[in-house]
């Protein structure tokens, strides 16, 4: 991918917010690569992206663990990690492919980790399908409980 | 997305490979590694050695019975001789503050059980200064046993940037 991405927005948190969204998103790439880092606010707290607000509601496939542990899980949701601890900064990187495409299902391919060995942080991998043949246009980070806290950094790039 | 530095590794005796001096004005590092060991026969955790002392978590399919390391180490393959792919990413690699590293990577030849595929997170430790600066040497090493190994002729290291920036998307 050399030379190939464009910086769309990126945001620093000065302050802790529930959620943060990317919108008035371009089409004028092939794909969209998110790269963020977050912080939570809430112990177990789980990381949720939603496209176009979840709608129509998408699916994910996820797998999750820390150590020797693994779990797997799906079903209708946008949550795309397992749970956090309060301190972990966990990395995040979600490829979004053929976003802009008007005759096909939208499929994001997500991973996430963190890992300061308090217990309950771990190493992510997640697939979130929507079956949608609008273009995305925004982009969702939020927690299942808690907020963002301050200092969270997020960055959108365009693939082309 | 620039590259900073691609190396190949051309002699028999290379242990190690070091990005020195990068350049901080990227937001992200992304690291893309294709190499193998001279290790003779299966059954090592090769383990790949990039950043500051920290705490790594792991998710991986055949990896099997990985704790959670005391050091720094993400298994690329269990079959030494293989060929291993990791794509490593640093997000905000210049900031004051912990640095999180996400990997994925794997090998296999179809036909031994100690290939793998995995998923990997590492945060660098709290409480030291190289734990919380900015990120300017990376150091990666092939590990088996505690003990670096020599990398194969051809195995090759690539490090990109890469920028933040606004236009086409509106952050809020």
């Amino acid at each position: 991918m050399p030379n190939a991405m464009v910086a769309l927005a990126n945001g620093t948190l000065g302050a802790a917010a529930a959620s943060v969204s990317f919108t008035s998103i371009s089409g004028a790439y092939k794909d969209l690569f998110l790269v963020c880092e977050t912080i939570n606010s809430s112990i177990n707290a789980t990381l949720q992206i939603s496209m176009n607000s979840n709608s129509p509601a998408a699916n994910r496939v996820i797998i999750t663990g820390r150590g020797g542990a693994r779990t797997s899980a799906s079903g209708a949701s946008i949550v795309v990690s397992g749970a956090y601890d309060n301190t972990t900064t966990s990395a995040v990187t979600c490829h979004i492919l053929d976003y802009a495409a008007t005759d096909k299902g939208k499929v994001a391919i997500i991973r996430t980790g963190g890992a300061t060995g308090s217990g309950s942080d771990n190493t992510s991998l997640a697939v979130l399908q929507q079956n949608t043949t609008s273009a995305i246009t925004s982009i969702t980070i939020s927690f299942s409980a808690g907020n963002l806290n301050a200092n969270s950094r997020f960055a959108l790039y365009g693939i082309s | 997305m620039e590259l900073i530095q691609s190396t190949t590794v051309t002699g028999t005796a290379t242990t190690s490979v070091v990005f020195s001096s990068i350049p901080q004005d990227g937001t992200h590092l992304f690291l893309n590694i294709s190499a193998r060991t001279l290790l003779a026969s299966g059954g090592g955790n090769v383990t790949l050695v990039p950043l500051n002392q920290g705490r790594p978590n792991e998710i991986s399919i055949n990896g099997g019975t990985a704790s959670v390391f005391p050091n720094i180490s993400a298994r690329g393959t269990g079959n030494p001789g293989i060929w291993t792919q990791i794509n490593a990413t640093i997000p905000n690699y210049t900031k004051v503050g912990l640095k999180t590293v996400i990997y994925d990577g794997g090998s296999t030849t179809l036909t031994s059980g100690n290939n793998d595929v995995l998923a990997y997170t590492t945060t660098a430790s709290g409480g030291t200064t190289s734990g919380t600066g900015a990120i300017t040497q990376l150091t990666v090493s092939l590990v088996s046993g505690g003990t670096d190994q020599v990398i194969e002729a051809n195995s090759r290291f690539s490090l990109y940037k890469l920028t933040a920036g606004t236009g086409g998307a509106t952050f809020a």
